[in-house]
């Protein structure tokens, strides 16, 4: 009896210890099992994670550090009211800015290192104002340029000649650079078309935004000597001027980094007036500048993470009486020189914010001192920004450049270009033709760049 | 969670860590690793007065001025380190770090008592030093 009830003590015991081991081997291998998972999920999210970040690091440099060598398509319009700008010839006549400019822009296309293949077309119009793209070589442009336009070509059909030039350059994968005074020229039986201005303009450019390309315009003026054809022919059809200042235009149209490596390495010497549409920065490279002794921050602020670089979240808890201020360093080397000025960034920068309330304290460029620094070397301007309070426990500061119409462009358009004399450097209808370009991108991203910093409260 | 503590430990009297821009190279790296520091320098001294200088070769250093001779020593290392810390990380010094090494100062203090008490009994020649409680014998 007892032996039995110890031997069936035993067995429970055995029972319940397999039970239990098998319990707890089941737990384990369960974990084991879960473990594996545990740990993948994590990579997983943080796969997409880091290549959402892997590109934006590698398109950096990749925005920055342009194609070496692009392909350019030089367009030269010859109508009649080119003519002006490039005067007979003459021993001891000076050449015109506009002569001395082309020149070296198509001597740089044709000898430039930074030009893969080039083509030269004089672009004028049939009797039937349609668009006529002349391929020609280098000689023959430079000796229009040099000598003068002996064709007789009575007017511009702007829009179809931005039309057939655009798709031409799109064929051959090649930038288009398009030289013209940009005076509407249509048929003088079909002046309707000046109301339309801005909405052809959109519609001949219509393949440049499918294609995502860029716009660049860059405006010069230059001493213009014989007959001045107005758009507007009242009073006068014609003007005869003696070295007035007319506006010319060049228009750069490619990919965003194509055109950039045009009106950097091949234009270079760029006038005041520049206007880019469609330009945008994906990735600008920023970082919360909180340990440099140059930009010491002030407040209750620090680098979420202890080491990162750059550092691009930041806890912070402004208190009343000290407000947080802390500098973003910029690398804006990539953009345009234009929109590198400080004055044009200091009139143009802008601070949003969720979660609290910043503004914008100072702008700067870096300095020498500055560039001798490596840390900070990679930057090229530094925004200071003020967060006097939050408003919720986390979110984002974004230090952004929106989109806008350089101011020159409304100065240098006119609704009556009759006496350029009276008011010179300034084009029939400009704002027209522009709102037609930006009418192209209007859906894109309001913003330039977007250098964003998350937040959180501090602890 | 030893961060945590610790960073908790000091932050409590001392408060956020001032240039506030160095608060995770305080919480990450300086308050644990002074505070380990401490913990384990204290508990060494206390053994090695205890049961080396007072067990293994009764040295005659069982006087309570002997004791204060090594908590004194524990406390100088315990105001030495934390400025060594800040230092070494490239930590811009403030008066914050010198409040820090007080407090770390004082704590030395209260461990190495504490520890006193917990391990003197194992002592053969300093059971009684700094005094006899709680030992009973």
């Amino acid at each position: 009896m007892l032996l039995k009830r110890s031997v069936s003590n035993i067995q429970i015991l055995l029972l319940c210890g397999t039970l239990l081991f098998s319990g707890c081997f089941k737990k384990q291998s369960g974990n084991e099992e879960t473990d594996p998972e545990a740990t993948k999920a994590p990579a997983q999210t943080e796969k997409p994670a880091a290549t959402g970040k892997a590109p934006t690091a590698t398109t950096t440099p990749a925005e920055t550090a342009a194609p070496s060598k692009v392909n350019v398509n030089v367009y030269l319009e010859i109508s009649n009211g080119m003519k002006g700008f490039i005067p007979p010839p003459a021993a001891g006549k000076e050449a015109t800015t506009f002569q001395n400019n082309l020149n070296k822009l198509i001597s740089e296309v044709e000898d430039g290192r930074y030009v893969a293949s080039k083509a030269f077309y004089l672009a004028k119009e049939d009797a039937q104002s349609r668009p006529v793209l002349d391929s020609v070589s280098y000689n023959t442009m430079k000796s229009y340029i040099v000598s003068g336009i002996k064709d007789d070509v009575r007017g511009t059909p702007l829009p179809a000649m931005l039309k057939a030039a655009l798709q031409k350059s799109i064929d051959q994968e090649a930038v288009s650079i398009i030289i013209s005074d940009f005076i509407h020229g249509p048929d003088p039986r079909d002046q309707g078309q000046f109301i339309s201005l801005d909405s052809d303009i959109r519609s001949s450019l219509r393949e440049a935004e499918h294609q995502g390309l860029a716009i660049a315009i860059l405006a010069n003026s230059s001493p213009f000597y014989g007959t001045y054809h107005p758009a507007v022919k009242k009073p006068e059809l014609r003007r005869t001027l003696n070295g007035e200042e007319i506006p010319y235009y060049i228009w750069v149209i490619g990919k965003q980094e194509e055109v950039q490596v045009v009106t950097n390495k091949v234009l270079r010497n760029l006038p005041a007036q520049q206007a880019y549409f469609g330009f945008e920065y994906k990735s600008i490279p920023h970082s919360a500048l909180l340990k440099e002794k140059q930009f010491y921050p002030s407040g209750n602020i620090y680098c979420s993470s202890r080491n990162a670089d750059p550092c691009t979240s930041v806890n912070l808890q402004p208190e009343k009486k000290e407000p947080v201020e802390f500098t973003i360093g910029l690398d804006l080397s990539g953009l345009p020189m234009s929109m590198q000025s400080i004055d044009y960034l200091k009139k143009n920068l802008k601070v949003s914010s969720t979660g609290s309330r910043p503004s914008i304290v100072s702008v700067t460029a870096a300095d020498e001192s500055i560039k001798a620094t490596p840390d900070l070397a990679k930057y090229s301007h530094f925004v200071r920004v003020r967060v006097p309070e939050l408003t919720a426990n986390y979110g984002t500061i974004s230090v952004q450049l929106p989109q806008v119409t350089p101011t020159w462009i409304k100065a240098w358009s006119t609704d009556n270009d009759n006496n350029p004399a009276a008011a010179p450097k300034k084009t029939y209808q400009l704002t027209k033709i522009i709102d037609g370009v930006q009418a192209l991108y209007r859906d894109q991203s309001d913003f330039i760049f977007n250098a964003t910093i998350q937040f959180n409260k501090a602890d | 969670m030893i961060q945590k503590f610790f960073s908790g430990l000091y932050e409590l009297v001392l408060g956020r860590p001032i240039p506030a821009n160095f608060t995770n190279d305080y919480r990450e790296v300086v308050f644990p690793n002074t505070g380990l520091m401490l913990f384990i320098i204290t508990l060494g001294i206390v053994i090695l007065y205890y049961y080396v200088l007072n067990r293994a070769m009764s040295t005659g250093l069982y006087k309570t001025q002997h004791w204060v001779m090594f908590l004194i020593l524990n406390a100088i290392i315990a105001f030495i380190i934390p400025i060594s810390q800040v230092s070494g990380n490239d930590i811009e010094t403030h008066s914050y770090t010198y409040m820090f090494a007080f407090v770390n100062v004082i704590y030395s203090l209260i461990l190495f008592f504490v520890f006193s008490i917990l391990l003197k009994r194992g002592s053969v020649q300093a059971w009684t030093t700094p005094m006899k409680w709680p030992n009973k014998r």
